[in-house]
């Protein structure tokens, strides 16, 4: 790594850290909804890692078709990549979505059409992931990657004709005031940063793996340091 | 017992520290991948005599007559 790309990292993730830590602040300082409370506050984390989730799931989609179609490695990196970015954003999902319902709803979980196609894409993800450790050909651990990562993409579009058709629970309006959206924005940018960031490290890793990696004698492979 | 107050901040910190947790455990392991290949094999020393000879496959011994 040259000297410009290293600092170009560090004042990314300066950016990024800088991003997290006012939104942070702004949630503190937001107004209080009315009917909800404080948990509605969660709206502000909630929704940007839905919106993340989905985006790394449709690049391990396009990743997967691009690795069919030309069979280069890098196509399979970056589909391993974005589907821990997936993982991550969907256990978000569902920690916040958990602690919203058991203030709201009285209860940690309800069997409604969203929450059900939100628990089975992260389910999808995860076991991509195992999958995945469990092939020790390169080969043939792409191959399997990239024709699971588009089958499992068939969840997302399933999770938005659940919201558009079946009759849920789950809230189908974020009630934000115009005070409230600038704060929900400044989270969006932190969490894309976040996401974009992991995906972008974790890329790297993939690729520095897949090399010709020498190690000193005595020392642990690369293999499986970061999942 | 989970209050509003307790359960938005509870929630925040957890993803926050899942988030950036995640985010630095892929930074130390890309590290280490550079460190490694940065580092080069220690190059080969050619075997001495003595090596070389105790390297050399010997025939196997002759069966003995008596384990017949």
């Amino acid at each position: 790594m040259d000297r410009w790309s290293k600092w170009a990292t560090y004042a990314y993730w300066g950016l990024t850290l800088l991003v997290l830590a006012y939104g942070s602040s702004r949630v503190i300082q937001a107004p209080v909804d009315q009917v909800a409370g404080p948990i509605q506050k969660l709206i502000y984390l909630h929704l940007p890692v839905a919106a993340n989730a989905f985006l790394a799931a449709l690049v391990v989609c396009i990743a997967s078709v691009g690795y069919i179609g030309g069979r280069r490695k890098v196509w399979d990196d970056l589909a391993h990549a974005a589907a821990t970015v997936t993982t991550l954003n969907g256990s978000v999902l569902l920690l916040t979505g958990v602690f919203w319902a058991k203030v709201a709803w009285g209860q940690w979980w309800v069997w409604s059409p969203r929450l059900s196609f939100s628990l089975i894409l992260w389910l999808l993800y995860v076991v991509y992931l195992a999958v995945r450790l469990r092939i020790h050909s390169p080969q043939k651990r792409a191959v399997v990657g990239a024709v699971y990562g588009i089958v499992a993409f068939l969840d997302v579009p399933m999770l938005y004709l659940s919201m558009k058709l079946l009759p849920d629970v789950h809230p189908t309006v974020t009630g934000l005031t115009r005070e409230m959206l600038p704060t929900l924005w400044i989270w969006f940018a932190g969490v894309t940063l976040l996401s974009c960031g992991i995906m972008g490290a974790r890329f790297a890793l993939g690729r520095a793996q897949s090399g010709e990696v020498k190690t000193l004698p005595g020392e642990p492979g690369l293999g499986g340091m970061a999942c | 017992m989970l209050t509003d107050s307790n359960a938005t901040f509870v929630a925040y910190a957890a993803s926050l520290m899942l988030m950036l947790g995640y985010a630095l455990s892929v930074f130390v392991s890309l590290g280490r991948a550079r460190r490694a290949r940065r580092v080069p094999l220690a190059p080969a020393r050619p075997l001495v005599r003595k090596e070389v000879a105790a390297a050399e496959i010997k025939p196997p011994g002759r069966v003995r007559a008596s384990s017949r």
